[in-house]
């Protein structure tokens, strides 16, 4: 018992402990962070269990925080544990669901379609992978080297991922009738 | 006007930009519940592994001494089986001289039994 009071006491204080200056509590780490990868996980295409990931990619942080360098940034750094708990989400759920072009709906007129449902629905065309790069750089605003460090390829695998990325999203949002 | 390549993905680039999906927002309480539930996710993690590790400390410990300071063994602190089976005589009651009669010179036994085998093989 008095074991169990001593654990929890040191996971206490834990939970409280300075990390070089930068985040006074555990509290404070989640708050200035958790909005961006929230949206982030969303937009890979985690929806149903989005707190839950989010959850747990903050408790990995958290519990790895000593392991982090200083020499890279620790918004990336969260973006990377991020990037690991959607890959292991989707392949323990196999709840990532990818529609062909082809399943898009035909002869839509795009006003029934708000322009960002049609950005939603578009992504929804691409692999994890492609998605992933594609909202990374362009959303995000990470460089093709910063993302071939975070998803560990190649940067050429990364730059020709986007590309392929894109032009599945042009011919997805011309299908949708958007026109660029 | 031709249309790059690099212009049709800028315009692309511009309009994902423009609207990117984003999940519901989370109302403050909403917030507050994953904030606690992060950090019950977090005290199990963490209770987990000091538990552990605790475990795999005191294992460690335990196994040390037990390899430094093996239990004391009659066999091991007895100089020959003779001491053990004179004593073991004694302790019943067995006067001196019965042990000296009951006590057992191995090496002679082992001699003995050596040469009946001989003996029964020739």
């Amino acid at each position: 018992m008095s074991l169990v009071i001593t654990v929890e006491r040191d996971v206490d204080s834990l939970l409280d402990q300075r990390t070089d200056g930068e985040f006074s509590s555990f509290r404070d780490f989640y708050q200035d962070n958790h909005d961006r990868i929230r949206k982030v996980l969303f937009r890979f295409g985690v929806v149903g269990d989005l707190d839950d990931v989010v959850q747990n990619t903050f408790v990995k942080a958290w519990a790895n925080l000593a392991k982090f360098k200083k020499q890279s940034n620790i918004k990336t750094w969260l973006v990377k544990i991020a990037i690991n708990e959607a890959h292991n989400y989707f392949y323990k759920t196999a709840k990532y669901q990818q529609v062909g072009l082809n399943e898009l709906p035909e002869n839509f007129e795009h006003s029934k379609f708000e322009d960002r449902e049609a950005v939603s629905i578009a992504l929804q065309t691409l692999s994890l992978n492609h998605r992933m790069v594609l909202v990374l750089n362009v959303i995000e605003g990470h460089t093709l080297d910063e993302i071939s460090v975070l998803m560990k390829v190649p940067v050429g695998t990364t730059k020709s991922r986007l590309n392929r990325a894109k032009e599945k999203m042009q011919q997805a949002l011309e299908k949708l009738g958007v026109c660029l | 006007m031709n249309i790059t390549n690099k212009d049709r993905f800028e315009k692309l680039d511009d309009f994902i930009r423009q609207n990117a999906p984003s999940p519901p927002i989370a109302c403050s309480r909403h917030e507050d519940l994953i904030f606690v539930a992060a950090k019950q996710g977090l005290k199990k993690f963490l209770f987990i592994r000091t538990v552990l590790v605790s475990t795999f400390a005191v294992a460690a410990v335990l196994a040390f001494v037990v390899w430094s300071f093996p239990p004391s063994s009659r066999l091991e602190d007895a100089d020959s089986l003779d001491e053990i089976f004179s004593d073991a005589l004694y302790l019943n009651g067995t006067n001196d001289s019965e042990i000296s009669d009951t006590y057992v010179n191995w090496d002679q036994l082992a001699e003995s039994v050596a040469s009946n085998n001989w003996n029964r093989n020739r």
